[in-house]
């Protein structure tokens, strides 16, 4: 097959597909709280969240989460009370960046030190019936300029406790529209450290396909607990078009940097988990074949195809008003270009890369929560992806490695409202610590300094 | 294929915990989540409730009960100074009461009140040196009666006051907190814990935890 010969308008192209993943990465959904859930049951926050701390979960939080959210009242319960199972969350911040533009005077971090709201969520979260419920967000994002609104997350299960002898089996039915949404830890995917971030700080050059499907793709899958140890599933996913497009409201499909899936495509988890006293393990792996069309506005043809399997695990220490969470987790992907190879979008036919994510939080009370986490992403070299040259036309990188360190203070001044501020830095960039962009900036002239508002009602 | 099957057989087995006969659905579905379903919880603040008596239990969920349930919208409140922390697990219970039939909740008595406390963790001793004089013979010069004079020998209840034996140690140190500090009010035990220091309480909280 001839492949053609990349020009400018191939590169274009590329880092158009490579900008749109980031933004929809950037943008992926991270509403974290479920103020209807409090309703339903009763309980504050903190109940199935650690230190009230969104949105980490506590040992009840995860089986609230297993057993299908159906603990708690109907919408009305005994006593002839009515809650009304929706939510409102929203979010505003300020990015503040030393280094905001580079050595030639262009804006490299956008809006430094702007106050500007980020989001506007309504959720509907509820036990639908005693073995069904559903969690279903949908959120109005700022897009730098413009507002969007599309599906955020959404997961719906169907779940029945079996007993055979003296054990028991939690056996589930989930669909949700991002692979590890409907996970119950936070060492990996969707609810990972940092929880939160600034749409407007630098990100990763590069991430995992089971991270890049959120409001992309529709799934059914089946789990089991069983005597809540050893927790193993099986999932597909599609893309959230068709059947699914209730899941994927507001996503544009057409849209070059969309992650289209082609035909079904297999996501598993399992792993074991214990509690001793104040202390609870979990020892998990995951992982996810999928075949995705390089180019979204033409979803025919080869495809790319990337295969992740990874390891986690989490440990928490419990206390009444002390609570500690550590939690690490190893992503490698293998990467086969069959569909950006013949089309120039990328330098090398096969790939791969790995993605490590260690973080700790520690609570106290239901007031102060403090985190730091470590982010290492790494993948094979790409000239064509993330070729770096000087004015000069030489090479400066091409490599996609970003290493990054993350701390962050969260205050909740009511249940309702926590106050965030965070600082990421930076300790390489595109593979390397100085001239990242061939123009003299560093990976430290990306560091920020984020403070934001996030409230849930 | 028939290595990956005894594979799988082997974790399965593993993974197997004896437990007990069918319990409630809501033992199940949402108290077992905190209080596991034999009872013995594992999180230091969340109460044992194995062999507690069906009338204490449900006597206490009574009790949350006189509360109105917590707002999930806290701006329209003010703000109580959090003491002694038991003002968030009591919270969560208040919050539950109100949202369980009382069919329910006497079905939740009845499994815990037959389930079996299993014996707990390492003891103090120091802790069981303090803990026992006040358990057994309280303290006449401070007008601290023994505990024991209520809760019976070793921890175990009595039809009058609830079993502490086994309880956890974290979880009895909030609430004779909240008895002193008058929180968490009881005409016996109000009067009983304010006549004690903080580091009585927390040997006290440690020794019990030991009975079985």
């Amino acid at each position: 097959m001839h492949r053609a010969k990349p020009n400018g308008s191939t590169r274009k192209v590329t880092r158009q597909f490579l900008c749109a993943s980031l933004l929809l990465l950037a943008l992926a959904p991270r509403m974290q709280a479920v103020p209807s859930f409090a309703r339903q049951t009763g309980q504050k926050c903190s109940a199935c969240h650690v230190g009230g701390d969104w949105p980490q979960l506590t040992p009840w939080g995860r089986f609230f989460k297993l057993s299908g959210y159906t603990a708690g009242a109907a919408f009305i319960d005994q006593e002839k009370s009515f809650h009304l199972p929706v939510g409102a969350l929203g979010q505003a911040g300020l990015t503040w960046a030393p280094q905001a533009t580079n050595a030639a005077g262009q804006t490299v971090i956008a809006h430094s030190s702007v106050l500007e709201p980020y989001e506007f969520t309504g959720e509907v979260a509820t036990k639908l019936t005693n073995f069904m419920g559903v969690f279903y967000e949908y959120e109005v994002g700022n897009t730098f300029p413009g507002w969007r609104g599309g599906s955020a997350a959404v997961d719906i299960r169907a779940v029945h406790f079996f007993h055979v002898g003296n054990n028991e089996i939690l056996a589930g039915i989930d669909s949700n529209n991002n692979p590890t949404v409907q996970d119950v830890w936070n060492s990996s995917g969707t609810w990972s450290f940092p929880f939160y971030r600034s749409p407007e700080a630098p990100g990763f050059l590069t991430g995992p396909v089971i991270s890049s499907l959120g409001s992309q793709s529709g799934s059914i899958g089946a789990y089991a607990l069983l005597d809540r140890h050893l927790y193993m599933e099986a999932s597909v996913y599609r893309v959230g078009t068709g059947f699914f497009r209730w899941m994927t409201a507001g996503t544009p499909f057409s849209l070059r940097g969309i992650t289209y899936l082609d035909g079904f495509n297999p996501y598993w988890r399992a792993y074991w988990t214990d509690t001793r006293g104040p202390q609870t393990w979990m020892l998990g792996t995951l992982g996810m074949r999928a075949s995705v069309f390089p180019d979204a506005s033409r979803p025919t043809g080869p495809t790319n195809t990337f295969a992740d399997s990874g390891i986690d695990a989490q440990y928490q220490y419990l206390q009444d008003r002390h609570k500690v969470t550590l939690r690490a987790s190893y992503i490698y992907e293998a990467r086969n270009f069959n569909g950006s190879f013949p089309l120039a979008f990328v330098s090398t036919p096969k790939g791969n890369a790995k993605f490590i994510d260690l973080s700790g939080s520690y609570s106290f009370n239901t007031n102060w929560t403090f985190h730091a986490g470590y982010l290492l992403s790494n993948g094979n070299r790409d000239a064509l992806r993330y070729g770096v040259t000087d004015s000069a036309g030489h090479e400066v990188s091409n490599s996609p490695r970003t290493t990054a360190y993350v701390l962050e203070v969260d205050r909740h001044l009511t249940q309702n409202i926590q106050l965030i501020a965070q600082y990421r830095g930076f300790l390489t960039y595109h593979g390397v610590q100085n001239n990242i962009d061939g123009m003299g900036r560093s990976a430290t002239d990306n560091n920020t300094l984020w403070l934001s508002v996030f409230f849930a009602f | 294929m028939k290595r990956a099957s005894l594979i799988l057989w082997l974790v399965v087995a593993i993974a197997t915990r004896a437990r007990s006969a069918h319990p409630p659905n809501i033992v199940i579905g949402s108290c077992s989540g905190c209080h596991e379903l034999n009872g013995n919880s594992e999180l230091p603040y969340i109460p044992r409730l194995a062999g507690l008596s069906q009338p204490y239990l449900t006597s206490r969920i009574a009790a949350f009960r006189k509360s109105p349930r917590p707002p999930v919208d806290e701006l329209l409140h003010i703000r109580s100074r959090p003491v002694a922390n038991s003002r968030s697990a009591n919270a969560l219970m208040v919050g539950v009461s109100h949202t369980v039939s009382d069919n329910d909740l006497a079905d939740a008595a009845q499994w815990y009140a037959n389930q079996s406390p299993l014996p707990s963790r390492n003891q103090n001793l120091d802790a069981v040196e303090t803990g026992a004089a006040l358990y057994t013979k309280g303290d006449a010069s401070r007008n601290v009666n023994a505990c024991e004079s209520c809760h019976g020998v070793k921890g175990r209840g009595t039809d009058t006051a609830p079993r502490l034996a086994a309880q956890n140690a974290e979880y009895l140190r909030i609430q004779l907190e909240s008895f002193r500090i008058s929180q968490r009010v009881s005409p016996v035990m109000s009067a009983v814990a304010s006549r004690l220091d903080r580091e009585e309480i927390r040997l006290l909280a440690i020794y019990l935890q030991g009975l079985h």
